[in-house]
């Protein structure tokens, strides 16, 4: 419609000029329309931030579970050579200057039969009833620090293969378990959010349906004098995405400091979470989310509530 | 061109405010519709705006059956008509300057030409000292002619007033009456309805009369 206008009477750029300035001035109008009623404003910023921040510090806190289980898991997630009862520790000992010397291994460490039962002794103090055992039952193991995670399953099955060896476990089911645990507890947030995003646009709506209450007068007039819908939403639009972003803004604000909190909380009982309290840069995704959802629901709003104010 | 063809009228409540009305105004002419209190004046004006649609019948505006213009259509539409009705209808929040600039507003006018043309039609009505003085600070009379600059700011080609000079004293009536006949004789079509039986028998222009909804054409 703008753009037709434009070919009639004046130079296209002039319009296209006077119609940025009216972009300009309806976000000024929207401002200043929010600033009028500070605490309305900030009462649906409020409701806004209040609801977004518990699944945002919820997602926080497993993005900074996750990391630190990455760290956690590339030291503990490490390989058990079990060998057979038939050979003896001088061929586990070639086996082990073999494994060291392959590049896919970091590290490798033989722990004969009795090493393992010395082990167990003082890790359970059962030296007593170890003692009666005659016939030490533990194979020779030979543990396995992979040079990197990726291909770890491969690595396994090509040392499982191995003629000395009886199996080969993997010592990463608990990680993989709390990883899990993770994903899940991420997919559960973000289907929160999705349901959390509708009644959000309805908060905001209808922040704007009110605001377009207020202004029935000037609507009614505006139309009169042939303005388009367009013309006359484009102020509350600006309103939807102003709402939008300050509620993000503030529901970051608040997950930061629900973040804080929860640290210094722990490390007060002496509990190391490895949770740090800065927020993953993917929250950041929410601020544009939140504008576009502000503008949605503005434009929803006012498509249902222009129609139905009349001219009179 | 404003015509109507056999237009009736009923509100919701079963009102019938225009019966069977034909009539035919060519482009260019001004025309005073009289007629009594309840007679359906407003309920005719508010027609060609399409504030109100007919029941049956039709409205025809340079030819175009207006009843079957899109919707997306008639905000371009109403720009072409200045209405004046007898609330002033101006927006409290904004200058007298910045109500008159609506028109041209929407229409994303250039900002020197809308100040041009805004300080143009104040002075028509004799209000260019009072343009940043908020309606509020006017009187009924001021106001009332800072809606008929509003109207006539976007040189609309066709001018509805629904008794524009209600709320004037007769000599400032009398001085509207001659800015509308100026405006006319620009080439503007005018339809103003009215009971100034008085002020009007002192124009030279035809007179279409409603009785109870029905049309009566006569001659001054
Ligand atoms: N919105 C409405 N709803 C229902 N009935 C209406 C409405 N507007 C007008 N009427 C009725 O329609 C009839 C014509 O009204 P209208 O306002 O057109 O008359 P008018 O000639 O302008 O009168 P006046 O000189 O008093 O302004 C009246 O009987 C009125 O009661
Ligand atoms: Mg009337």
């Amino acid at each position: 419609m703008d753009a037709r206008q434009a070919q009639r009477g004046h130079s296209g750029s002039v319009r296209l000029g006077a119609w940025l300035t009216h972009h300009g001035e309806s976000l000024r109008d929207a401002l200043r329309r929010l600033a009028r009623r500070p605490l309305g404003s900030l009462l649906s910023m409020l409701v806004i931030a209040a609801s977004l921040t518990i699944p945002m510090t919820l997602l926080a806190t497993l993005h900074s579970a996750r990391i630190g289980l990455a760290g956690w898991s590339n030291e503990a997630a490490l390989l058990q050579l079990y060998l057979k009862p038939s050979v003896d520790e001088a061929e586990g000992r070639a086996l082990l200057t073999r494994l060291k010397n392959d590049p896919a291994i970091a590290d490798a460490r033989l722990i004969t039969p009795e090493k393992g039962l010395e082990q167990l002794a003082q890790t359970h103090a059962i030296d007593g009833l170890l003692s009666e055992i005659k016939n030490n039952p533990l194979p020779a193991v030979i543990e396995i620090h992979p040079a990197d995670m990726k291909g770890l399953d491969a690595l396994r099955d090509h040392l499982a293969a191995l003629p000395e060896v009886e199996t080969a476990r993997m010592d990463s089911e608990a990680v993989e378990r709390l990883r899990g645990l993770i994903s899940a507890g991420e997919q559960l947030t973000m289907i929160f959010l999705a349901i959390l995003a509708p009644a959000l646009a309805i908060t905001m709506g209808n922040t704007i349906r009110l605001e377009l209450e207020r202004r029935a007068h000037e609507v009614r007039l505006l139309q009169l004098i042939g303005a388009t819908h367009a013309f006359i939403r484009r102020p509350l639009l600006y309103s939807g995405a102003v709402l939008g972003l300050g509620g993000t803004l503030l529901s970051l604000l608040l997950s930061m400091l629900a973040m804080r909190m929860l640290v210094e909380a722990a490390a007060r009982h002496g509990w190391d979470m490895g949770i740090q309290d800065t927020l993953p840069n993917m929250l950041l995704l929410l601020i544009p989310v939140g504008v576009i959802l502000g503008i949605t629901a503005a434009w929803l709003a006012s498509a249902l509530q222009i129609r139905r104010i009349r001219p009179t | 061109m404003i015509q109507f063809e056999r237009v009736s009228k009923a509100y919701p409540n079963d009102q019938t405010a225009l019966k069977d009305v034909s009539f035919r105004l060519p482009a260019g002419r001004m025309v005073f519709l009289t007629g009594p209190s309840g007679a359906g004046k407003s309920t005719l004006l508010r027609l060609i705006p399409q504030i109100e649609r007919p029941t049956s019948g039709k409205v025809l505006i340079n030819g175009t059956d207006i009843g079957r213009l899109a919707a997306w259509r008639i905000p371009q539409f109403r720009r072409r008509i200045g209405l004046i009705f007898q609330n002033p209808n101006l927006l409290d929040e904004l200058s007298v300057f910045d109500n008159v600039a609506l028109p041209l507003r929407i229409q994303h006018y250039p900002r020197e030409e809308t100040a041009r043309r805004v300080r143009a039609a104040l002075d028509k009505v004799g209000l260019l000292d009072r343009e940043k003085a908020r309606p509020m600070e006017l009187s009924g009379g001021e106001q009332q002619r800072v809606n008929i600059a509003r109207a006539l700011v976007a040189k609309p080609s066709i001018v509805l007033a629904d008794e524009p000079t209600g709320n004037l004293d007769p000599e400032l009536a009398l001085d509207i009456m001659r800015i509308f006949t100026e405006f006319n004789a620009a080439g503007v079509t005018m339809l103003i309805a009215t009971h100034a039986l008085g002020l009007i028998s002192q124009f030279d222009a035809p007179r279409l009369t409603l009785r109870e909804g029905r049309m009566h054409l006569e001659n001054a």
